[in-house]
Formats: C-alpha cells, structure tokens, sequence
C-alpha cells in the first residue's frame, strides 16, 4: 500500500472526537471484515478516500484496527528498514538519556515525509494517552500496540521477533519525548551546548558508537587545533593548514586530544565550521552527536556508561603521558603526521587505535570490550596508523573516515 | 513430534484484551490483577504430571493486539494445545478467533486430535455480549471443547487447564504432583456441568 497521509488524519480525527476515552482504544480489535471494506472504499481507484467514516457501521474499534493495519501493510514501515537496526540498537541501551539522544537524531534521519507522519501519529498517541485514566492506555501500553505498527524488521526471523519489545521501547520514548524529539531539531543544540572541554575526550565514545563521528570530529577539531596551535610548533600546523585546512584540523586533534582538558579553546572557534562541506550535509549528526555527548556528560557517573568512559579515561591518559613525556617521541608524531599530509593524504590522524568496522551493530555493547581491548596495544595499534598512513597516504577520501574514527577513540 | 518432547506446550490465543494473560497469571500464580497491560509475549512453565513421570507445562501467553505471522506460526507449530479464548462481553472476539482457528487447521492438518478448548472468559461480567449457547455452537462447529471461565473470581480457570490436558489422548497427564495440588483438584469437581465437551 502507498503512504497516503488522509487516510492517517481521518481516523485520528476520528478517534480524537469520537474515541478518545474508549477503553482499550486501540489495543481492542475491531472487526477485520469491517476494516477491510473501510480500506477497500478508502483506496478504491474510482473513488479515493470515498469513505463515510460517521456511517453506523462504523465504530471507534474498526478505525483504530484499520489505522493498524493500514500502517502494517505500508511496502515500508514508517519508521524504515533502514534504520530498524539502529533504532533498536538505541533501545538496548543501558543509558536511558543515550537511547533517548539516539533516537533523537535518528528520528532525523527519516525521511521527511515519514517524520512528519510518524510526527503527526505521535502527537495523537500522546493526546490519547493523556486520557489513559478512562481509555487505560498509557505511553506504555501504547507503545506495546504501536511498536510493531510503526517498527518492524525487514526479515521475520526469529531474532527480529526477540527485538519485538525494543521496538516498543522505541516507541515509548518516541511518545514520552516526543516535544523533545520533534520540536528540537538536534542540530539546534550543535553549537550552543558543547560540553566543557574536560569531558570531551569520553563524550567522544558514544559517537563513535552511534558511527556517525565526522561532525563531532570537526567540532572537536576546531578546539584542538587553535590549542595545538597556541601551545606547540605552529609551523608544521600553519603549512598544512595553507594546503589542506579541513584535514589538518581534524587529523591534529586526534593527536592532542588529551590536552584538550587542559585548555579550553573559546567556544567562538567552533563557529566557523558551519561553512565547511561535511557539515552540511551532516548537520542533523551533528546535531545528534552533540546531544549525546551532553547527555552522557549528565549522567555520566550515574549509569552504565559511566564505566565505559571510566576505562576509557584511563587508556587516553595513558596514550598521552608518552607523548607529553619524551617531546622526541611527540615530534616524531607530528613529523610522520606531516609527512603523510604533505604526500597528499590527510590521512595523518595518528589512531589511537585501528578506525572501527563500520558495523551498525551493537555498538553499545562493543565498546566496552573495544576499550578494554585496545587498551593495552596502544603501541600496536600506533603501529598500525603509521603502516596505514604511509599505505593509504595516497587516498585523500579515506582520511575523513578513519580520522574520524580515530578520534572517536 | 509431541512425544519426543518432555515439554507439553499449551499456547492462549485470543484477541486483546479478553484476559488471556488474566487467566494464565490465574492459573499460573492464582492471583488477579486489574491490570491493564497489553502483552507482547510471555511463556510460563509448571510441572505437571504426565505418564506417571513428570514433565513441563509450558504456556505461552500470545498478544492478541496485532498478529505477527511468523510468531504466531511459530507458535501454533510448536504447540501442543491450544486454548482459544474471547470475551462473552464482545462479540467481536468471537469473530477474531475464527481466523486463528483457520491458521491451527492449516497449520496442523487434522485438528481433531489436537486438543483445543474455546473459552469465552470475563464470565463474571454482566453486559453479556456472547450467549453460552453461541460459545457452544462455535465450539461444535469446530469440534473442539469449551468452557465458561472468569479469571477474576477464579471461575473454572483450573479446570480449564486440566480439562485441555485430559483431551490429549496421547498421553496421561494431571496438574497434580502425588496429590500436593488437593487444593486445585477439589476445584476440579466443580467442573462438570460448567463444561462440555464436544
């Protein structure tokens, strides 16, 4: 069936005159007879939308039911294939102030007419659940009905039926958030509410987790560059900024990322980064990733991540001691860093550690054990970037992305 | 198949709302709740004895707000039993069992050694929508057993579950463990009379 918006606005105006009090609005079924007749005549090619839904023979049960299925038979669900994964990937997340900035942004990457579907469904979901001392449908309830309406996986597997009730996680927090989720874009919060420079480094998991690091990189980029700068040889970073400024920033950061704590770069230097190209396409990321970050920064010790970044911490400190320690090491870094730049590959970010698969999957559950693991091949995997750098030095495009990675790192 | 398992799976169908989970958590752990709590899916398990050993009641608690196919075949194949259950306060329910029935016919072929009780619960309420009597024309019509419960008051709930279990022919089975349920088991009396099977 294809998406057709009328459909979705009679029955709520329906249900919102005539319904909204029912007890079990929408969990109860109506008739399936009932509900394919009102479907047929709706989206009879002869008479579209034809469709007296205040005739007798229909009640409050058969519109909800025929709104279900009608939102179950579209070729897509609204809320994607695409994003079916990670959605529920946000939802398996310890972090109750993650899965809500995660699905955030991701309600952001819908396609524009499914947000506003999705928008538009929400906002009556929460207008009948603010009823839910008569009709006892509570966001909760809600979610268990419309989780699978608005959510389902594009194979049935049996996996897919385990994730069932993180789709109605989904779901309810799209219900109890949803002014947050649809009033505020997240890029809003991008400039603005940049965490202080302290926390950055740990903030800096979560998007790696969520893989969507290229915007947090220019941000972060930006302060360390102008710290880098005031602080170390500003020679090397002054050339490569005439040849290449956009990698060069980003790439010095990874480097330097733990003095950031330690000097705060005035908040206006983030500001010029709008204009660059990345940040125009990648925007609601951004948004998104910013929003994490000052979530986690919230709650950090309260919850589970609060480990996560605890073991992080420790492995950044420990990457940074070398460098600070022996300045020929330090040099060193900045030299090959040079060197990779100047052949024309901005891939120079020293990785901490090797650039994350690019798998959607789990994040949540990968970092931990990615930190703890990579931690102690610190030196291997410093290794591994130089091999890298020196193979791939060639390949400007791919500089972005394992930049990124790394400093996600 | 059903022998090759020491479980015997039971699985409630019905549509939403009608206390499919109300008569489980009944039977199950013989409390109600006035709840109101749609269920995703939920499977409880009792020992039961079964051949003169024990084995697994196995009860799976389906959703009755929206079908999901695959699960719903799922289940049914890896039933053993099934109880169909509506509420005498809704006609509808009625009507939404019919389809359900359809899918256990096709899915398992002859259904008539397949025990499977219809149960028109919520049998405490009064606004009665569903007459005794259509429960037991359906029941008729599809050859299967049925039954009048209330979760609420704890109406038949036992018995229904014992009931359902007398109907495998295949095997012997009985709620009761060397006699430590007596409790359930004088309930069990009551039984004749509130049901019938067809």
């Amino acid at each position: 069936m294809k998406r057709d918006s009328s459909l979705v606005r009679k029955c709520i105006n329906y249900i919102e005159t005539k319904g909204i009090s029912q007890e079990g609005v929408y969990r109860t079924v109506g008739s399936n007879i009932q509900v394919q007749k009102l479907l047929n005549a709706f989206f009879d090619p002869t008479h579209p939308g034809d469709v007296d839904f205040h005739s007798s023979e229909m009640d409050v049960k058969t519109i909800t039911s025929a709104l279900k299925f009608y939102l179950r038979s579209l070729s897509e669900p609204l809320m994607t294939y695409s994003l079916h994964r990670d959605l529920i990937c946000a939802a398996k997340s310890d972090n109750l102030d993650t899965r809500l900035s995660e699905i955030h942004s991701l309600s952001y990457k819908l396609p524009e007419k499914n947000r506003e579907m999705v928008e538009m469904l929400i906002k009556h979901l929460i207008n009948v659940c603010s009823h839910s001392d008569e009709n006892r449908m509570t966001p909760s309830n809600m979610a268990v009905i419309f989780g699978p309406t608005l959510m389902r996986a594009q194979e049935e597997t049996v996996a897919a039926m385990l994730d069932i009730k993180f789709q109605n996680i989904v779901v309810e927090i799209l219900i109890e958030n949803c002014k947050k989720i649809f009033s505020y874009v997240p890029e809003d919060s991008t400039a603005a509410p940049v965490p202080p420079p302290r926390i950055t480094p740990r903030k800096r998991q979560p998007i790696t987790i969520s893989k969507r690091p290229p915007r947090v990189f220019q941000a972060l980029s930006h302060d360390h560059f102008h710290t880098e700068n005031g602080q170390n040889d500003s020679p090397i970073a002054a050339a490569e900024v005439s040849t290449n400024p956009v990698p060069l920033q980003r790439s010095r950061p990874l480097g330097c990322a733990p003095q950031l704590p330690r000097d705060p770069p005035p908040r206006l230097a983030l500001m010029p980064r709008p204009g660059s190209r990345q940040d125009k396409h990648s925007e609601p990321n951004a948004g998104r990733i910013d929003d994490t970050i000052q979530r986690s920064d919230s709650s950090a010790a309260a919850n589970g991540e609060s480990g996560v970044y605890v073991s992080r911490v420790p492995s950044f400190q420990g990457r940074k001691v070398p460098p600070k320690g022996t300045p020929a090491n330090r040099e060193a870094d900045c030299d090959g860093l040079t060197r990779t730049r100047s052949a024309g590959g901005p891939i120079c970010r020293p990785p901490v550690r090797p650039p994350e698969p690019p798998s959607r999957f789990p994040a949540s559950l990968k970092i931990p054990s990615a930190a703890s693991s990579e931690a102690p091949s610190y030196v291997a995997s410093k290794t591994k970037f130089f091999e890298n750098a020196s193979r791939h030095g060639t390949s400007p495009p791919a500089s972005p992305s394992s930049s990124t990675s790394s400093n996600g790192k | 198949m059903p022998e090759q398992s020491n479980d015997y799976r039971v699985v409630v169908f019905g549509a939403g709302g009608v206390g499919k989970s109300s008569l489980v958590l009944r039977f199950v752990k013989g409390t109600f709740r006035d709840t109101y709590i749609p269920t995703v899916e939920d499977t409880y398990r009792q020992v039961i004895s079964c051949d003169k050993s024990v084995c697994t009641l196995q009860i799976t608690d389906t959703t009755g707000s929206h079908q999901f196919p695959a699960m719903q075949r799922l289940s049914i194949s890896k039933g053993h039993a099934f109880i169909l259950v509506y509420s005498i306060t809704s006609k509808q329910s009625l009507e939404e069992l019919k389809p359900i029935y359809q899918q256990v016919l096709a899915i398992k072929g002859n259904v008539e050694a397949i025990p499977i009780m219809l149960v028109g619960n919520k049998s405490d309420e009064t606004l009665r929508e569903v007459e005794t009597k259509d429960g037991e024309a359906q029941a008729n019509q599809w050859k299967c057993a049925f039954m009048e419960t209330s979760a609420k008051t704890n109406h038949n709930v036992t018995e229904l579950f014992q009931e359902l279990l007398n109907l495998d022919k295949k095997r012997n089975m009985s709620l009761n463990i060397d006699g430590k349920r007596s409790g359930k088991q004088s309930r069990a009396e009551r039984l004749k009379g509130k049901c019938s099977v067809m």
